[in-house]
């Protein structure tokens, strides 16, 4: 398979599974989803932890947004103030990193084990 | 209280070790060098691991950081909790309500409750409170009854055992159990839980506050003990400070015509809240009287903290010989410490007996200061003394009894648990004699010491009490006698109440139980085991401190004494000096004609008789040359200045600052020495030392009077010029205050910093340091009621919605908004921005 349509399909699945289930389990789900997707995918195990990440972090970043938009943000400035981050902007990447880390690490270890001596015949394949 | 302030220090840089922990780069970069499959095994299975132990940590708190998976999460976090302008319209139904009931929010976001029965009416009060204030109201209930801990986790344990050794809980249990005795009060209370608890239970936990995600915690649901607890919390602030023991050092340490000059029984230049010339028609009780002279033990070990001396309030009102309209008029601003979320809820209930509106603390069910159809109420704080210390002869070390009427009695203990967040339970036991517990372990300190060790306290607040039956009648009443047998009810919270009505009557009274006393009963530390200093009687109702109708067309109060000397009994002798009730007296003696305008313009008069009083004596004891060029444009501007502390004023910041230095200088030669020794002794109040200056006892401070004045402007204007700089143009009184309003738990950003604002705390706008107007109302009597008002915060209490500190503008600018009196659900419809419906299930 190609994996550059590898990767936008990994993508696009792992955005909707995580999208979906958070709206009835809890945050940690995204770690499982990303244990789930380096099973399954046949990318190298750092191209799927990357995918991962992106599309967690971008889920999270862009519903942040959403909700941003939609509300007043005088919150962010509070929230802000008491992490004593330089500005409100950063709690965007915070929130990136605080799903897309532990999703990514928990993917490239899936990835890892899938390509390892007890799943695989041929090395790298 | 709480240490989150300073627990969110440094979050950010914890969160970013912990994400860029060492190993995990390690394994990263093996794992794209590796070749070897079983090497990836491994790094396969670190990996997983570490994503595993990540998740942990990112899904609990450590010490006060927010668990930051979930807070983050934008399903459950934070971002949830941003609001959009207005309160959404909400249908809801349930059971327990007997009819359909309108809740209509008006344009500042107060709730106006339509309902056809108490049950309702209470009901939805329960409700609407629960949805603006619910993380509100479960802290301080927690606060109040010492279970912070359970929150917050081992920092609090001091707190939480301050607050069960000083009987918090007990004085609930007791006042819980007699409100639940009155079949009327109790339906109200059963109501107002049961409305409370369903705004609580259609939470799903991404609703909850923002704070309980910051303090990763769940909502306590509303019990019948609540408003008990609001109580208790409402006496601590207001009725639980002694200078007891401040007193008792000061006798024991100082030459005994010193002592009485520093300490007068009267405090110089008050009028009394009750005019002089009032007659006391009636006999007195006799205290009984202690055989001997008691000498209490020094108390030593105690930080000199003041007991909430900025607590203050001031009421007035005048009939209609003073109004432009014929109609009395009536103002009420208690002063307390104003915080986010606000003290004060706004709130209209309108049912087939009761119209009325005002503010009540978030848990009490009713209106605790306001107006109905036909009379309005105001509150200060009463001031007289209803917490007595004693001195307790325990027979030995167990303390398993101690001495009283030349007997041994039995100690009891009580054992309070504290449910600590990640540690074990602490066990405390509190030792309780028939006066009071033993409030200050024997051997250790812990917070709020403001008790000496190993005595006893007698509290009013432990007394059997139903101030909601109170709270009921006054809402309901619709003349001066039914607001008087409401006052019945008013007992152990005490406070002072001006009165006006439709009719034409004002009056103004002293209410609550107070011990009939000998006097100077309780001003020191008093003996525990003589029957003599017990509270034996309270004074009849009848004989309180009343004045109706009286002559001069006005009441007044501004916690300065209740009475003068012509009363029969003893009260106390620790009340606020003569500035703020002077300045309203005066402004109401002069003026004729008042109007709403008139009041607005009182409540924001910001003179500083303090200032009148001694700033003219201060510059006539600076001598003339030496100060340079930015001295003499400070003793210029000090010269031309009118005393009022405006928010552009230049100087007023200045005069604060010299004023605090000056009577450093003057004191600190004769209390240093026993400050040195740790030893609790209560500074005199700033008027006497006034008064002291202006009568030119001058031998009684142990230093030379001018030279400590111009040494205290020195040491003021290095001060004020390293801070504010040279230019006149940049000294504003207003921002060089940097008065803030500070968030309940102290959580840095959820305050308002920097609000502008004129004031002190000796001028009628009473803006001190922590305490501030918390409530400002205005009520115009007659067949048209209006009336005004505005309070530091916002009806939300909720962060995330934009009016959260809306109100604080209004606040600080003096900007006297219409409250929206409505007569019928349909009235003014146009100024409703939205709309609860609670509905009856009609299929269960």
């Amino acid at each position: 398979m190609n994996p550059g349509s590898s990767a936008t399909a990994l993508f696009v699945l792992v955005f909707l599974s995580a999208l979906i289930l958070q709206l009835f389990l809890p945050w940690w789900i995204v770690v499982v989803i990303g244990i789930g997707a380096g099973w399954i995918s046949k990318l190298k195990p750092w191209q799927t932890s990357a995918v991962v990440f992106l599309a967690v972090g971008l889920l999270w970043v862009l519903f942040a947004l959403y909700l941003s938009a939609t509300h007043s943000t005088a919150l962010l400035a509070r929230i802000s103030t008491l992490f004593q981050l330089p500005s409100e902007w950063m709690l965007f990447p915070v929130t990136f990193l605080v799903g897309a880390l532990p999703a990514s690490i928990a993917a490239l270890g899936a990835g890892q084990i899938k390509h390892s001596s007890l799943f695989k015949q041929n090395p790298g394949g | 209280m709480t240490n989150a302030a300073g627990a969110a220090e440094g979050w950010f840089l914890r969160l970013f070790n912990l994400i860029r922990l060492r190993p995990i780069t390690y394994l990263i970069i093996c794992s794209y060098n590796m070749k070897s499959r079983h090497i990836r095994l491994f790094n396969g299975i670190v990996l997983i691991v570490i994503a595993i132990l990540l998740t942990r940590v990112l899904h609990h708190r450590i010490d006060t950081i927010p668990p930051p998976g979930p807070f983050f999460s934008p399903y459950t976090g934070f971002w949830q909790n941003m609001e959009s302008e207005g309160i959404r319209d909400l249908v809801i139904k349930d059971t327990h309500l007997q009819d359909e009931v309108m809740v209509r929010y008006d344009d500042r976001g107060v709730p106006h409750i339509f309902a056809s029965n108490d049950y309702d009416l209470y009901f939805a009060q329960g409700f609407v409170t629960a949805r603006d204030r619910l993380w509100q109201v479960d802290f301080q209930s927690r606060a109040a009854g010492g279970r912070i801990s359970e929150i917050v986790g081992e920092q609090a344990v001091s707190y939480d055992r301050a607050q069960r050794r000083l009987g918090m809980g007990h004085g609930a249990d007791v006042n819980a159990a007699s409100m639940m005795e009155d079949p009327e009060i109790a339906a109200a209370i059963r109501a107002y839980t049961e409305g409370f608890n369903v705004w609580i239970d259609q939470l799903h936990p991404r609703d909850y506050p923002v704070e309980y995600k910051i303090m990763d915690a769940e909502p306590d649901r509303f019990t019948e003990r609540h408003p008990a607890l609001m109580l208790m919390n409402l006496s601590q602030t207001l009725t639980s400070g002694s200078r007891a023991h401040a007193q008792t050092n000061a006798l024991a340490l100082l030459d005994e015509d010193i002592y009485h000059m520093l300490y007068p029984q009267e405090l110089p230049w008050v009028d009394p809240m009750i005019p002089p010339d009032q007659e006391w028609d009636f006999d007195p009780l006799i205290p009984q009287k202690p055989d001997d002279d008691f000498v209490p033990g020094i108390t030593d070990e105690l930080p000199l903290n003041e007991p909430q001396s900025g607590i203050g309030s001031n009421s007035w009102a005048v009939d209609g010989s003073k109004t432009q309209s014929g109609y009395p008029m009536l103002a009420s601003d208690p002063h307390l410490s104003v915080t986010l979320p606000s003290i004060w809820h706004e709130v209209q209930l309108n049912s087939e007996n009761i119209n009325v509106y005002g503010v009540a603390p978030p848990a009490a069910p009713g209106v605790v200061i306001g107006f109905n159809e036909l009379i309005a109420w105001g509150i200060t704080n009463a001031g007289s003394q209803v917490l007595d210390v004693y001195e307790i002869e325990f027979r030995d070390e167990s303390r398993r009894e101690y001495r009283h009427d030349g007997e041994w009695k039995p100690v009891e203990r009580r054992i309070e648990k504290i449910r600590v967040r990640g540690a074990e339970t602490v066990q405390d036991t509190v030792l309780y004699t028939h006066h009071g517990p033993v409030t200050q372990p024997f051997d250790e300190t812990i917070a709020s010491e403001r008790y000496p060790k190993g005595h006893a306290v007698k509290w009013l607040a432990h007394q059997p009490g139903n101030i909601l039956k109170a709270v009921y009648g006054y809402n309901r009443a619709r003349n001066e006698q039914e607001f008087e047998d409401a006052m019945r009810h008013f007992t152990n919270i005490t406070q002072n109440f001006t009165y006006a009505d439709r009719e034409g009557n004002i009056s103004i009274g002293h209410y609550g139980q107070f011990p009939v006393r000998f006097r100077d009963q309780g001003s020191y530390i008093s003996d525990g085991s003589d029957p003599a200093y017990d509270w034996n009687e309270f004074i009849p109702f009848e004989h309180l401190p009343r004045s109706t109708n009286p002559e001069r067309g006005f009441v007044s109060t501004a916690n300065q004494n209740p009475v003068a000397s012509g009363y029969p009994y003893f009260l106390g002798r620790f009340y606020a000096d003569f500035s703020r009730g002077v300045r309203i007296n005066n402004l109401l003696d002069e003026a004729e004609d008042m109007t709403a305008g008139f009041f607005k313009e009182m409540l924001m008069d910001d003179l500083s008789l303090h200032a009148a009083k001694i700033l003219p004596f201060m510059l006539r004891r600076l001598d003339n040359d030496d100060y340079g060029d930015r001295r003499d444009t400070i003793i210029a501007l000090l010269e031309e200045w009118d005393y009022h502390f405006r928010p552009d004023s230049p100087v007023a910041h200045f005069f604060s600052l010299w004023e605090q230095k000056m009577r450093d200088e003057l004191w600190n030669p004769l209390f240093s020495e026993h400050e040195n020794n740790d030893i609790y002794i209560r500074r005199p109040d700033r008027t006497v030392t006034y008064h002291l200056l202006l009568d030119e006892e001058h031998d009684v401070f142990r230093t030379d009077v001018d030279r400590s004045i111009q040494a205290a402007f020195n040491n003021a204007a290095d001060e004020f010029f390293d801070n504010y700089g040279d230019d006149p143009e940049s000294w504003q009184y207003g921002y060089d205050r940097n008065f803030s309003v500070g968030h309940l738990a102290d959580l840095p950003g959820f305050g308002r910093e920097r609000v502008i604002t004129g004031g002190t705390a000796e001028a009628v706008n009473a803006v001190g340091s922590r305490h501030a107007p918390s409530w400002r109302m205005i009520v115009e009597l007659g067949p048209e009621i209006r009336a005004y008002g505005h309070y530091p915060g916002g009806q939300p209490g909720r962060p995330g919605h934009p009016d959260y500190d809306k109100m604080i503008d209004d606040w600080s600018s003096g900007t006297f908004r219409e409250l929206r009196f409505w007569h019928s659900v349909n009235e003014d419809d146009e100024l409703t921005s939205s709309t609860i419906i609670l509905k009856p299930n009609e299929s269960q």
